[in-house]
């Protein structure tokens, strides 16, 4: 009975660590929509190196892609050695933001094209931000400069990175009272594109391992039954 | 007290380290106790069920990372969960043939040695196709139950052959929830080692997989069959007989109970099984909790494993003690129905994390009670062919898992929360074949027992005129003998009584006669 009853404490203090440590948000929800009247005043552009390659290119121009399609490639692979450039221009001399909130911080990220998120529910966009799961990956995150208008970046495409078709996302944030808010953004949705692969994740040493592993079990056990059969027939 | 060699063959009074019965069964239970030869079998039967549970459901634990890393979708996610319970089935059925010809401990030992190279071939899968094979083959591992039920009611007494069955499947089943908690753990210490995810991921599977290969060395070397000896050495002396295969699935296959079982379990079992496998990805998406809460969270799931389904097979064998069978019948049917219903209920709670665990919480309890309540009745079925019902009733279980993953939680365009909810509404419907069943010797939930059956007509109906001849059913007449004890003494101090008011008048007679 005491043993039950402190597995029952130490459930309910588990559930309670699990809800403090839930996602706790510091920002009220905005929407897409909601700031779809201040969007288009950043000039987004993608530019990759592959290092194997020693040449940089720039991802074509496209709409809609598919993984195998021309657009994509080549494709990057996640080794955190082929980078993607980057840069987000502000087209006119000042930001214009949702309900003339004051611009604190830029964020870039990458975002999962709609092909690579179908049949993927963890990858569904949502049209609140902070519920939107196709965007994973932090490109930069960076305090917003009044006298820059823009932000570039060399980011090398990190080992978790999956194989997929993407866009990038400018996000800004402004402080709203004491929450902050998302209050303006631009994509390269239906403009430009990159694709990325994963990385070779069965090295050589893992596939001789596996083999050397796997062999003992069936081995140990044809052993034991030939030694088995040889000692009965000896009887 | 001596412990009787692996090899040699039980004499006219043997010496046993735990009280035994007439069959050399045990006839106390106690998990703390390692006496030879009743509680290795005990032990290693669990651990190694335990380990199948921990290779099987491993994958599920590190979902969130292998699914990008094979880039696989929500359909390649659950056609690998049906596949990692389909492939138990037929490995059910069959494990229950062999132990029934080979006995359980090359049973266990070849099932989780020959499905070891599965979970390390898992780490070199680099595609959905690759992924879905690989789980099919681990899952036959999850046939060890067949041979774990059939070794521990070969092992003790029927009146403690509940709690033996129970304890051993439960704890067994634990490895479900356990590897949730281990395989992040792993995960984490072999990434802070500079390798990446999508490698870390692969090296992880070497950990159940070596578990399984020095279960399988240890099995081997320390345990044997039966309380006399093993099979082989047992058929040589002639202390067991071969009986004739056909008539062995013939007594299975032709008793209702046994397909009643089958498809009952695949709803108390059937939805564990899904349930482990779609607990760690919902508790992952729904509430946004990162890999190591969500796998601890979905955790607790399976490790109420515990003490609930042990408890269902305690409470199955303290009703026992006073309503027989029919008190089993009847806790069977109002658990399982318990366990829809908070099934139900988790389906409606999907807004609340809180509100979640704690319907979770009950639900397991209820779930994998009936679970262990089931094999309370299972031995009871059928003595000639105990390792075949096991086998269909075990897979049965697996069936199930397939089925309602199928159904609710892939091909239904429904959310998981949904599925919940239609999965406990399913069970609450097929929990009522239950009250179908019915001993002759002892009753069913509506129905009294049938004047004048005793247990040795309904074991030695399984026999033919001629294997009686032969004296194969002397193993059934001991058990007969043994299962008396499901009447309940409830009704066996009514017989008592009335075999006491017989004798009574019998002498009454024979005074009177005297005195004419």
């Amino acid at each position: 009975m005491a043993r039950c009853l402190s597995l029952a404490v130490a459930l309910v203090a588990l559930v309670g660590y699990a809800a403090a440590t839930g996602n706790i948000e510091d920002q009220q929800p905005t929407s897409y929509t909601q700031l779809a009247p201040v969007k288009g005043q950043w000039d987004i552009t993608l530019k990759a190196t592959k290092t194997a390659d020693k040449a940089a290119f720039e991802p074509v121009d496209c709409a809609e892609p598919k993984i195998s399609a021309a657009c994509n490639k080549p494709l990057l692979t996640a080794d955190a050695k082929d980078k993607l450039q980057v840069t987000a221009a502000l087209k006119g001399k000042t930001l214009k933001t949702i309900d003339d909130l004051t611009p604190k911080r830029v964020v870039i990220k990458a975002c999962y094209s709609k092909p690579s998120a179908t049949d993927r529910p963890w990858r569904k966009s949502n049209d609140v931000i902070d519920k939107d799961k196709s965007c994973p990956f932090v490109i930069k995150s960076t305090e917003l400069n009044v006298s820059s208008t823009s932000y570039s970046i060399d980011w090398p495409i990190p080992k978790n990175m999956t194989k997929a078709a993407w866009y990038a996302t400018v996000l800004v944030l402004c402080e709203n009272g004491t929450l902050n808010s998302y209050c303006q953004f631009d994509n390269t949705v239906n403009k430009t594109y990159f694709g990325t692969n994963i990385i070779n994740s069965t090295p050589t040493s893992m596939i001789i391992a596996t083999a050397v592993c796997a062999s003992i079990g069936p081995l140990f056990l044809a052993s034991y039954f030939i030694k088995d059969f040889m000692g009965r027939k000896k009887q | 007290m001596g412990v009787m060699g692996k090899d040699a063959v039980q004499d006219d009074f043997p010496s046993f380290a735990l009280p035994v019965d007439t069959e050399h069964k045990a006839t106390i239970m106690r998990p703390w106790y390692f006496a030879r030869p009743h509680m290795p079998a005990f032990h290693l039967s669990w651990l190694a069920f335990f380990a199948a549970f921990v290779s099987t459901f491993a994958p599920a634990a590190l979902l969130p990372v292998i699914r990008d890393n094979i880039d696989l979708t929500k359909t390649d996610l659950g056609n690998a969960g049906i596949a990692a319970v389909c492939g138990a089935i037929a490995a059910r059925v069959a494990m229950g043939n062999f132990v029934d010809t080979y006995g359980p401990r090359f049973g266990i030992g070849l099932c989780i040695g020959l499905t070891a190279p599965a979970v390390y071939c898992i780490a070199l899968c680099t595609n959905a196709a690759g992924f879905i094979i690989s789980r099919l083959f681990i899952g036959f591992s999850l046939a060890t139950f067949v041979a774990c039920q059939f070794w521990c009611t070969s092992m003790f007494n029927t009146k403690v052959v509940g709690t033996a069955n129970a304890l051993a499947a439960g704890w067994g089943n634990m490895g479900g929830g356990f590897t949730h908690f281990l395989m992040p753990l792993v995960f984490d210490g072999i990434k802070a080692s500079s390798s990446p995810a999508f490698q870390a991921w692969r090296w992880a599977f070497f950990v159940p997989a070596s578990f399984q290969v020095l279960l399988t060395i240890c099995i081997m070397a320390f345990t044997q069959d039966m309380p006399d000896g093993n099979y082989a050495a047992l058929k040589k002396s002639s202390a067991m007989r071969k009986s004739s295969a056909w008539g062995t699935w013939k007594a299975a296959i032709t008793n209702y109970r046994t397909w009643v079982m089958t498809l009952t379990y695949g709803y108390c079992f059937g939805v564990e099984l899904t349930v482990d496998n779609v607990l760690p990805q919902y508790m992952y998406d729904n509430f946004h909790l990162d890999l190591h809460i969500a796998g601890l969270l979905a955790a607790i799931f399976g490790m109420m494993n515990l003490f609930s389904r042990p408890s269902g097979g305690y409470i199955s064998d303290l009703v026992a003690r006073k309503w027989g069978m029919r008190g089993r019948l009847w806790a069977m049917w109002i658990i399982q129905s318990l366990g829809g219903l908070f099934c139900l209920l988790l389906g409606l709670t999907s807004g609340s994390l809180g509100a979640t665990m704690a319907i979770l919480v009950i639900f397991s309890i209820f779930c994998q009670q009936s679970c262990g309540l089931s094999f309370g009745i299972v031995p009871f079925i059928s003595k000639r062919s105990t390792g075949l019902v096991s086998g269909f009733v075990g897979s049965g279980g697996n069936v199930g898992g397939a089925v309602t993953q199928a159904l609710f939680f892939t091909y239904l365009p429904i959310s998981t929360a949904q599925g919940f909810l239609w999965m406990g509404v399913m069970t609450m419907g097929i929990t009522l074949l239950y009250l179908t069943m019915y001993f002759p010797m002892w009753g069913g939930c509506f129905a009294a027992a049938k004047e004048g059956v005793s247990e040795e007509d309904y074991y030695l109906a399984e026999w033919t005129p001629e294997e009686r001849a032969e004296g194969l059913h002397s193993a059934s007449i001991k058990f007969a003998y043994e299962s008396r004890s499901q009447r309940g003494w409830v009704k066996q101090a009514a017989l008592n009584e009335s075999k006491e008011a017989a004798a009574a008048g019998a002498i009454n007679d024979s005074v009177k006669s005297i005195n004419v």
